[in-house]
């Protein structure tokens, strides 16, 4: 296993620590990572490939494209949650007006004929009488 | 069992409950100890079977990042 780390200096200005959490867990399975801070506004991104396969100047690099990756997905997740939102709302608020209507609509089952309101069910037997 | 390992974590970065619960999945392996600094908890790794003691610090500092993302 190789024993070289490589050192990845990070501005959380411009990524911010949660595209940094999500880069890197992208990466375990294959590079260990540890991270610290020295200095305010950069996280210090250590990196060591668990195998001979990466080398430490492909993993720097490929942890760089993951995590403006992740930034990206941030950035498009935050301009349209908005969006999201809304369209959630539509398709619960479609969702329970359709129950309500199928209430409403719902045929109601009486073989015996006992919903039937005496007046209507017995009213011309009760006239031919008189 | 060999070695004794300390292991620093940045309280900016890191969550303690992240290290408590990594510690508590690991205790089969090592014995494990909590303290803390200023900037820092810091995770002493004890009583490390030769077996894994070149793999142990890693392995725990990733798990502790796997349950940061969690």
């Amino acid at each position: 296993m190789p024993e070289k780390k490589k050192i990845i200096e990070v501005d959380i200005s411009i990524y911010p620590l949660e595209a940094i959490f999500g880069a890197s867990y992208v990466f375990i399975d294959r590079a260990y990572i540890y991270l610290d801070s020295k200095q305010d506004g950069v996280i210090q991104v250590a990196l060591q490939g668990k195998t001979d396969i990466f080398d430490d100047k492909t993993i720097a690099g490929e942890f760089m494209n993951e995590l403006l990756n992740y930034v990206h997905r941030l950035n498009i997740s935050k301009y349209n949650h908005v969006i999201r939102e809304r369209v959630v709302e539509r398709a619960l608020y479609s969702s329970v007006g359709e129950n309500l209507m199928d209430s409403d609509e719902e045929e109601f089952d009486d073989p015996l004929g006992i919903a039937v309101p005496w007046e209507e069910k017995y009213g011309d037997e009760k006239k031919n009488e008189k | 069992m060999l070695k004794q390992i300390e292991v620093k974590f940045n309280k900016d970065i890191y969550k303690k409950e992240a290290i408590v619960t990594s510690i508590n999945e690991f205790s089969q392996a090592a014995t494990f100890s909590l303290s803390e600094e200023e900037k820092y908890y810091l995770v002493s790794i004890a009583e490390i079977p030769a077996e894994i003691v070149s793999d142990i610090e890693n392995e725990f500092c990733n798990y502790v990042l796997f349950l940061m993302k969690v």
